[in-house]
């Protein structure tokens, strides 16, 4: 896909589209938005701290964690994409950038999981590197220990942002 | 040949006879005076050998005088030069003994001047009261009487501590010990802090003793087993001692120091710690520890930034569009590794 296209070259599909497939959802977003009610509210907790700490670390960027429970006719990723652009995300920092959104998307019927992230990524990021950051967490999901699966995925997140900032640095000079 | 031989020892004998006589001391000589007595007939010599009168003494006195009357004064009597003359089995001590006993103070911790045991069981006796003084700070004073002998009243054991030992400061123990009789000893505990140990335990530690020698039939095991058992049991007293002075020392400290104490204490505790030299190796490792110390908090705490270079909008999205592979599960036969293959076939 080319980066600046303003359709998908496959099928022509834009964020319009989506509006319609995600109409019943919430497009207010919690940190943790555990849609699904799988999380526990010590887990909450937990998560919210990981995502406070993560932020004091890259001032510029905002985590979210999303559990959802979708159809068949959605689709994780296209899910991360309608509720990273059209949700309304609460209690961001006021140094983040409105293009630094780091999402990990959780689908807890098919046990998938997506990490999406903003425009200020988007130069480093390639799909096999997420997809490494989160192999770790695999083993949890499948057997539904969800919060031992989203703690193993964030560590994982971590250290990927961190490498897509030393890559974005190279790329910028 | 003979001629030869006989002058031969002839001057050896007169040249022996020669040196020998050179060594002898010079022959009497006369005098002038008496020369000319001799020679006018006035001095016969010889004459006091031939007659009765025989040779005049030197030492000779006059004869007193007939009828001269003799006196014979009065001496005052002086203590015998017999130091362990024994008195009688029951009498009291008195005259001479007294000094004998309790004119100074002991030399040893054994005071035995009637020498009422024999010298073998004196060296053992002195021996075990050794002993006890290697291991005990309190020494043991054995006044050694006879089974019936007294003591006069003014002689008691704290009448004799306060004479004899007034110059002492630290807690001593006196026994008067009344061979083949135990159970007549005294004994006093005195000096420091010692009149604080209960009056009961005195008198049980005496009993205890007492009760320990009267289970032997020799007189010697007697006491031997009397000075054992009280030097044992004066170890609890001196750890009674011991708490005291600790306590006495410690109420002294709390009088002596100010309200506010706790703040010379801290001042003093820095100054000793002041005073204590540190290796400078010790300086140079635990200032690169706070070093790395610092260096890990810093690098922890520290700030990323992404450099402001975001990429174009795509197919309407205003935040992101871009994602990761989607971590599945559709083929149970399959490891998750392999799906990283099957990016980019189904987008959507």
């Amino acid at each position: 896909m080319h980066l600046s296209a303003e359709e998908c070259p496959h099928c022509g599909l834009v964020l319009a589209q989506l509006d319609s497939v995600y109409a019943g959802f919430d497009r207010t977003v919690r940190r943790p938005h555990d849609a699904a009610g799988v999380l526990r509210v010590p887990d909450r907790k937990k998560v919210s701290k990981w995502i406070a700490r993560a932020e004091r670390a890259f001032p510029q960027l905002y985590f979210c964690v999303v559990t959802c429970s979708l159809r068949d006719d959605q689709n994780v990723r296209s899910y991360g994409f309608w509720l990273m652009n059209r949700g309304e995300f609460q209690d961001i920092p006021e140094s983040a950038s409105k293009e630094g959104c780091v999402m990990l998307v959780i689908d807890v019927n098919r046990k998938e999981v997506c990490l999406h992230v903003g425009y200020l990524l988007d130069a480093a990021m390639n799909e096999e590197g997420a997809f490494d950051a989160l192999t770790g967490g695999h083993p949890y999901l499948l057997e539904s220990n969800f919060m031992q699966s989203i703690e193993v995925m964030l560590g994982g997140v971590r250290k990927y942002v961190k490498r897509l900032r030393r890559k974005a640095r190279r790329l910028a000079k | 040949m003979n001629v030869w031989l006989r002058f031969i020892v002839g001057v050896v004998l007169g040249a022996a006879s020669l040196s020998m006589a050179a060594k002898l001391p010079p022959l009497p000589v006369w005098n002038d005076a008496d020369k000319t007595r001799i020679k006018e007939g006035e001095m016969v010599v010889g004459i006091a050998l031939l007659t009765d009168a025989g040779p005049k003494k030197e030492d000779d006195t006059p004869e007193p005088e007939q009828g001269a009357e003799v006196i014979i004064e009065a001496v005052d009597a002086k203590p015998s030069l017999d130091r362990h003359e024994q008195l009688e089995e029951n009498s009291e001590i008195s005259g001479v003994h007294l000094e004998h006993y309790f004119g100074k103070k002991p030399e040893g911790y054994l005071v035995d001047p009637q020498q009422l045991l024999s010298m073998q069981e004196r060296i053992d006796f002195k021996y075990a009261l050794d002993m006890h003084m290697e291991e005990s700070e309190l020494p043991i004073y054995v006044y050694l009487f006879d089974s019936a002998q007294k003591v006069p009243e003014d002689y008691v054991p704290q009448k004799v501590y306060d004479t004899v030992f007034k110059e002492n400061k630290n807690p001593i123990v006196i026994v008067y010990y009344y061979i083949g009789a135990p159970e007549r000893s005294d004994f006093l505990l005195s000096g420091g802090v010692s009149d604080r140990v209960p009056e009961w335990q005195v008198k049980e530690l005496l009993w205890n003793a007492a009760h320990k020698a009267r289970e032997k039939s020799d007189v010697f095991d007697q006491l031997d087993g009397f000075v054992g058992q009280l030097s044992m049991r004066l170890f609890w007293v001196e750890e009674i001692l011991r708490e005291m002075i600790v306590e006495s020392v410690k109420s002294a400290v709390d009088q002596q120091s100010p309200p506010d104490s706790k703040a010379d204490k801290f001042v003093q505790m820095l100054d000793s710690a002041a005073e204590v030299e540190v290796p400078l190796l010790v300086y140079w490792i635990s200032g690169g520890v706070l070093l790395v110390g610092i260096a890990g908090v810093w690098f922890m705490k520290r700030k990323l930034y992404f450099p402001e270079s975001s990429s174009p909008c795509r197919l309407g999205g205003d935040v992101g569009a871009k994602s990761g592979g989607i971590l599945s599960y559709r083929n149970r036969h399959q490891a998750p590794s392999v799906q990283r293959e099957q990016f980019g076939k189904d987008f959507f």
